[in-house]
């Protein structure tokens, strides 16, 4: 088998139709990246859980917005593992400050909440409306796990930006995990 | 087959066995399923996730819910999560402060019983 030079980059692009179903597949590809660019295995199911995260948020966002573009993930071999996952909904729909760490720290007002009387506040405008009979409308469940999705991100990558896009309307979410020696 | 659902009856509690992949394309499934049975009048479920091979936000956001739910109508839904990996999801977000998680289907029914 023959392995690129040293200090070669090799990339490799993914292009996802904005679908749940497709989410799957970038796991797969990104744990099988991860495991050939030399990434320690024990670091494998977080690899897996952060690119999952960043595209389901991708896919929602695109769900969201009706935007029909795909999502695009790459993964950057080249002395570390770099992956970015970059959608082309509208960027108002980031979180103001546009970092995991305030979703983060929104998540935990959420979370002290559900155990009192308002067991619906995560869904927004929740404690203002009437009372819901049923599970939350999936807009309210989209909320949800979006804090939930950053702040699995924000925990469990060390190196991550979320950043315009460079070209056009869209969101750029970067992480990369150590190779190793 | 990504995810897979059954549900038994033990005594007054339901238990609910999920396996496999609780993600964005799979949770609908299981909130659905969640939904179902409170509707049908079985409000102490017990979520067995012992089988779970991946988890995400949504399927954490769809526990939540359901946790919310069966409060609303008098019940209660806890958790059983031998698996290290997936507990550490729920500490990582805190939600290991909001749902009751056992390790064993027995120690939910006889916390529960007790309870």
């Amino acid at each position: 088998m023959v392995e690129p030079g040293e200090g070669t980059p090799a990339t490799v692009i993914l292009r996802l139709p904005a679908s749940p179903a497709h989410v799957r597949t970038a796991r797969l590809v990104a744990a099988a990246m991860a495991r050939r660019s030399g990434v320690d295995e024990a670091l494998l199911d977080e690899v897996r859980l952060a690119v999952g995260e960043a595209c389901a948020r991708a896919v929602r966002q695109h769900e969201r917005y009706g935007v029909q573009e795909p999502v695009t993930v790459e993964f950057i071999d080249h002395g570390k593992f770099a992956v970015a996952v970059i959608d082309r909904a509208p960027v108002a729909a980031v979180s103001p400050a546009g970092t995991a760490s305030t979703a983060a720290a929104q998540l935990d007002d959420l979370v002290s909440m559900p155990l009192g009387p308002a067991a619906g506040a995560f869904a927004p405008g929740a404690g203002t409306g009437p009372a819901r009979p049923d599970l939350p409308a999936s807009n309210g469940l989209n909320a949800t796990a979006d804090s939930l999705g950053l702040a699995l991100l924000d925990a469990v990558v060390q190196d991550l930006a979320v950043t315009p896009a460079e070209a056009g309307t869209g969101t750029r979410v970067s992480m990369s995990w150590p190779l190793e020696d | 087959m990504d995810l897979t659902l059954n549900t038994r009856t033990q005594g007054e509690h339901t238990v609910l066995e999920v396996a496999g992949e609780v993600d964005v394309y799979t949770a609908p499934g299981l909130r659905d399923r969640i939904s179902d049975l409170l509707d049908g009048g079985q409000h102490r479920l017990v979520v067995d996730l012992g089988g779970v091979e991946f988890l995400d936000s949504t399927g954490l956001g769809v526990l939540v819910a359901g946790l919310n739910r069966a409060r609303e109508v008098g019940g209660s839904l806890s958790l059983v999560c031998p698996q290290e990996r997936v507990l550490k999801l729920f500490r990582i977000t805190g939600l290991d402060e909001v749902f009751t998680v056992h390790g064993t289907v027995d120690e939910a029914l006889a916390s529960s019983a007790a309870g």
